[in-house]
C-alpha cells in the first residue's frame, strides 16, 4: 500500500470522526464557551508577550532573547499537549475497528495524526502577534513576514512530529497501558527538561531566578529554537544562516515524521497488542485483602447504610487508582520548586502560606468531580437501590472532602517541615482548612452532578474523560469568589505573625494577635456554612433533576 | 406481588410501550418473551423504576413505586442484560457493598458465599472484577441482587454469557426462590428454555402484550399444539404483519 492510498482512506475516516465529534457535542453554546476561553487565555498570554516585547530597548539582543524564550516555552507547551492529545488517541480511546481492518500502521498513524492538527492554531495564536512586534520593532524588511510565518509553520510540524516520535519510542518500552494522569507526569518532565537539561548543560547562560540567556551554543541544538533564530537571522539581513535554520527544521521534520511512519507501519499493530495483553495480566491480580477488620472503622459512622456503602466503595477505588492521586502531584511539585524556593516569585511569609494552601487545595478539585463522573453506568445500581438522593450525595461530598483534607494537611506538614512558620499560624492554618476544603467541595458537587457523562456500557465510560466536559472548567469562576474570601481571611488572621507582610485589610483593624485567630476562624467557618448550604442546595436540586430526566428518557447520558 | 396496570411509555412521537398490564403472584416465575424491540427492556425498566411511565402505575408488595419508592425498592432485585458491577472491586467486595446498600444483616454473606460456590466463582472472588469475563461478571451481578433477598425479581435475558453450567445453575435457582416465595420475571429469547421453566408467558410485539397465559392455555387459545417456538413465531408474524394503526 502507498502512501497515497493511506492518505486517502485517513481523509475518508478523518469525515466519520468529525461527524461522530459533531453528533457528541451535547451544548454547542458550552462548547463555543469553552474553546472561547481557551482562545482568550493565549489571546492574553500573546497580548502580554508583545507588550513586553514593544517595550524592550533595541540593540542589546532582549528582543531576540524573549523571541526565543516564547518559541521554547509555546514549544514545551505544544509538545506537552500533542503528547497527551496523541496518546489518548492512541492508547487510551480503543480503536479496534481500525486494527482489525486492513489498514497499515502508518494509515493508522496517521489517521490519529489528522485528527489533532486542530490543536496546532494556539501555538500559532501565541506566536505569530509577537513575531510581528519584533519584525515592527526591529525595523525588518517586507521580506520577513512570510518567511517568519514560514519559520512558525516549519517549528510547528516539527514539534509535532517530534510528539509523535517521542510517543512511538514510548510505546516501545511500555508493557502494559498507561493511565492519562501518568502520561501527563510524563510529558510534562519531558516538557521541564526542554527547559532545565540545556540549563545544566551551559550553566553559564543560566540567569538569576527565570531569566535564562538563550543565545549560548547549547541552547542552538534545540530544535525549538531554531524557528526564532531564523526570524532572528532574517530580521538583521543574514539570510545564509536563515536558509541554514529553515534547512535544519525542514530535515529535522522529514527525517523525523518518515522514521514514526515507518516504525508505525512495522510495529504499531504489534504494540498496541502488547498494551492489551498487558492490561489483561495486570487485571488478574489477585487482592487479598482482609477488609473485614478494616470494615468495622467505617460501620462506626453515624452514616446512613446506603450512604457508608458507597463511600466505601469509592475509598476503594481511589486506593486502586492512584493515577487519580498523580494530578495532585503537579501541585505537590509546584510547592516544592516555587513556592518553598525562599523569595521565589516575590513571595514569602503570610503571602507564601496563603499561595500554598491555594495551590495544593484547588486541584482536589478533581476528586469531587470524579467522584460521580465516574459513575459512569454503575449510577443505575444507586438508582434502584433504596437510596435517598442525599444517601447517594453526601457520600460523594464525604469521599471528596476527607480525601481533600487529608491530602491538604500532609502539605501543611511538609511546608512546616520545610519553612518553620510561627506555631500560632500553622494552627489556624490547619483549623481554617477545614472549612476551606469542605465549602470547596461542596461548590463542586453541583457541577460534578450536572456535567457528569452516565453513560451506557462501561467499554464506552473508558472512552471518554467523564468528568472533565468543556462545561466542567465553569466551576472554577465559581471556586474563584470562595478561595479570594478564604486567603483574605487567613492573611487576616496570620497577618500578626508576619508583621512586615500585614495586608491592608488587617492593618486597618486594630486587636491582638488571638483576636486576629479567633475572628479569622468564625469568618472561615461562617463563609463556609454559606457556601456548603448553596453548594448542597444547588446539588440536591440537580442530582433530583439529572434522576428525574434519566427516569423520564432512560438515556443515562 | 407485582401489579402493572396500564403501563404506558411514549418518548417522542414514538410509543414504545402501550397499555401493558401484568401481574406476578408469589412463588411464580414468568417469561417475558417478544422479538428484538418489542419493549420487553423498557416494560421491565419501568417495573425496576428506572423509568416513569407515561401512564399506568406499578405496585411492588403493597408500595406503590412513584409514591413510595424507597420500601417497594427494598422487595425488589433488578439484572439488566448488561451486567452493571464496579470493576475496582474484587467480587466478595462487590456483594458486600450490596449487602450494605440495601442495609442487611452480615448473616447473608454465608448466603452469598453458597452463591458464589454454585455459580462456581468461589475462587475468583478475590480477583478484581475487571478481570472476569462476560458471564462472570453476570454472575456476580446477578449474586449481588440475590444477596439482599428480593421479593420481586426482574431478570433481563440474565442467560446471555453464561456457560451451560452456569445457565443450568442460574434455572436451579431461579426454581428454588419461587419455592421460597419469590417472585421472578425473566426475559428470554430462549423459547425452549422458557416453556421448560415458566409457570406463565407472557408476549409482546411493538410495545403491546399480544398474549398471556401458561403454555397450554396459549395452546388453547389458539387451537393448536404446537411447541412455545411455533405458537410464538405464529402469533408475532402476525401481529408484526398488521398494518400499523
Amino acid at each position: 500500500m502507498t502512501v497515497c492510498s493511506d492518505w486517502q482512506k485517513v481523509r475518508h475516516l478523518a469525515r466519520y470522526q468529525r461527524l461522530m465529534a459533531r453528533r457528541g457535542i451535547q451544548s454547542r453554546a458550552l462548547w463555543w464557551l469553552a474553546r472561547g476561553v481557551t482562545v482568550a487565555a493565549f489571546g492574553a498570554l500573546a497580548a502580554f508577550c508583545v507588550l513586553v516585547m514593544a517595550t524592550l530597548p533595541p540593540g542589546e539582543g532582549g528582543r531576540s532573547n524573549l523571541l526565543m524564550l516564547i518559541f521554547l516555552g509555546g514549544g514545551a507547551f505544544l509538545l506537552y499537549l500533542e503528547l497527551m492529545v496523541l496518546f489518548n488517541r492512541l492508547c487510551v480511546i480503543p480503536f479496534d475497528e481500525l486494527l482489525v481492518s486492513p489498514l497499515s500502521g502508518r494509515a493508522v498513524l496517521m489517521e490519529r495524526m489528522y485528527e489533532q492538527v486542530r490543536a496546532l492554531p494556539l501555538y500559532a495564536l501565541l506566536v505569530i502577534p509577537v513575531v510581528i512586534t519584533y519584525g515592527v520593532t526591529e525595523n525588518a524588511p517586507l521580506v520577513f513576514y512570510p518567511i517568519a510565518l514560514l519559520a512558525v509553520f516549519l517549528t510547528t510540524t516539527a514539534i509535532y512530529a517530534s510528539a509523535a516520535l517521542l510517543l512511538l519510542l514510548l510505546l516501545t518500552f511500555l508493557k502494559r497501558r498507561m493511565s492519562r494522569e501518568t502520561l501527563a507526569l510524563i510529558s510534562s518532565i519531558v516538557a521541564a527538561l526542554v527547559f532545565v537539561i540545556p540549563r545544566i548543560l551551559d550553566a553559564s547562560t543560566a540567569g538569576h531566578g527565570f531569566q535564562i540567556n538563550l543565545q549560548g551554543a547549547v541552547w542552538s541544538m534545540l530544535p525549538m529554537i531554531w524557528g526564532a533564530r531564523m526570524i532572528a537571522a532574517v530580521a538583521h539581513a543574514a539570510p545564509l544562516q536563515a536558509v541554514l535554520y529553515g534547512l535544519l527544521l525542514c530535515a529535522e521534520t522529514v527525517i523525523i515524521a518518515g522514521f514514526a511512519l515507518i516504525w508505525a507501519n512495522r510495529h504499531l499493530h504489534d504494540r498496541i497488542g502488547r498494551l492489551y495483553d498487558g492490561q489483561h495480566r495486570a487485571r488478574q491480580k489477585r487482592v487479598r485483602s482482609s477488609q473485614r477488620a478494616r470494615r468495622s472503622v467505617w460501620r462506626v459512622l453515624p452514616l446512613s447504610p446506603a450512604t457508608r456503602a458507597v463511600l466505601y466503595k469509592d475509598w476503594v477505588r481511589l486506593r486502586r487508582t492512584p493515577s487519580e492521586l498523580i494530578g495532585l502531584l503537579f501541585s505537590a511539585l509546584y510547592l516544592w520548586f516555587i513556592v518553598l524556593r525562599p523569595g521565589a516569585g516575590g513571595f514569602s511569609g503570610a503571602w507564601q502560606l496563603v499561595i500554598m494552601i491555594c495551590v495544593v487545595t484547588l486541584p482536589t478539585v478533581r476528586l469531587g468531580l470524579s467522584g460521580l463522573g465516574l459513575e459512569s453506568a454503575q449510577v443505575t445500581l444507586l438508582m434502584q437501590a433504596p437510596a435517598s438522593p442525599g444517601d447517594v450525595l453526601i457520600a460523594k461530598w464525604l469521599y471528596a472532602f476527607l480525601t481533600a483534607f487529608g491530602w491538604s494537611e500532609l502539605s501543611l506538614l511538609i511546608y512546616v517541615l520545610i519553612i518553620h512558620p510561627p506555631v500560632s499560624a500553622v494552627v489556624l492554618t490547619a483549623i481554617c482548612l477545614l472549612p476551606l476544603v469542605a465549602a470547596s467541595s461542596s461548590i463542586t458537587l453541583p457541577f460534578a452532578v450536572y456535567y457528569a457523562a452516565f453513560v451506557a456500557t462501561a467499554r464506552q465510560g473508558r472512552q471518554r474523560n467523564i468528568y472533565t466536559k468543556p462545561g466542567i472548567s465553569l466551576q472554577w469562576l465559581a471556586q474563584l469568589p470562595l478561595y479570594v474570601l478564604q486567603a483574605g481571611i487567613l492573611l487576616y488572621g496570620v497577618a500578626p505573625d508576619w508583621p512586615g507582610q500585614m495586608p491592608a485589610l488587617a492593618s486597618l483593624l486594630t486587636g491582638s494577635a488571638t483576636m486576629h485567630v479567633v475572628l479569622a476562624i468564625v469568618a472561615s467557618v461562617a463563609v463556609a456554612a454559606v457556601v456548603c448550604l448553596i453548594g448542597w442546595g444547588m446539588a440536591l436540586k440537580a442530582w433530583r433533576r439529572r434522576l428525574f430526566l434519566m427516569r423520564e428518557s432512560g438515556a443515562l447520558d | 406481588m407485582l401489579r402493572a396496570d396500564g403501563l404506558t411509555k411514549r418518548f417522542g412521537d414514538k410509543e414504545a410501550v402501550c397499555d401493558v398490564s401484568l401481574t406476578l403472584k408469589a412463588g411464580e416465575l414468568f417469561g417475558f418473551l417478544g422479538p428484538n424491540g418489542a419493549g420487553k427492556t423498557t416494560t421491565i425498566r419501568m417495573l425496576a423504576g428506572l423509568l416513569t411511565p407515561t401512564r399506568g402505575e406499578v405496585r411492588i408488595g403493597n408500595h406503590d413505586l412513584e409514591r413510595a419508592p424507597r420500601e417497594a425498592k427494598k422487595l425488589l432485585g433488578y439484572l439488566p442484560d448488561k451486567p452493571l458491577v464496579y470493576e475496582k472491586l474484587t467480587g466478595r467486595e462487590y456483594i458486600r457493598f450490596m449487602m450494605e446498600l440495601y442495609d442487611m444483616p452480615s448473616d447473608v454473606l454465608d448466603e452469598a458465599e453458597s452463591y458464589l460456590h454454585a455459580f462456581a466463582l468461589d475462587s475468583a472472588a478475590d480477583d478484581l472484577i475487571s478481570g472476569y469475563s462476560h458471564g462472570m461478571k453476570q454472575k456476580i451481578a446477578l449474586i449481588g441482587q440475590l444477596t439482599h433477598r428480593p421479593r420481586v425479581l426482574l431478570l433481563d435475558e440474565p442467560t446471555v454469557g453464561l456457560d451451560p453450567k452456569g445457565a443450568r445453575t442460574l434455572r436451579e435457582t431461579l426454581r428454588a426462590l419461587c419455592e421460597q416465595g419469590v417472585a421472578v420475571l425473566i426475559s428470554t429469547h430462549l423459547l425452549p428454555v422458557a416453556e421448560m421453566m415458566c409457570d406463565r408467558i407472557g408476549i409482546m410485539v411493538s410495545g403491546r402484550m399480544i398474549a398471556s397465559g401458561t403454555v397450554v392455555e396459549l395452546q388453547s387459545r389458539y387451537h393448536t399444539d404446537a411447541s412455545l417456538e411455533d405458537l410464538f413465531l405464529q402469533l408475532t408474524d402476525a401481529t408484526e404483519g398488521e398494518p400499523a394503526g
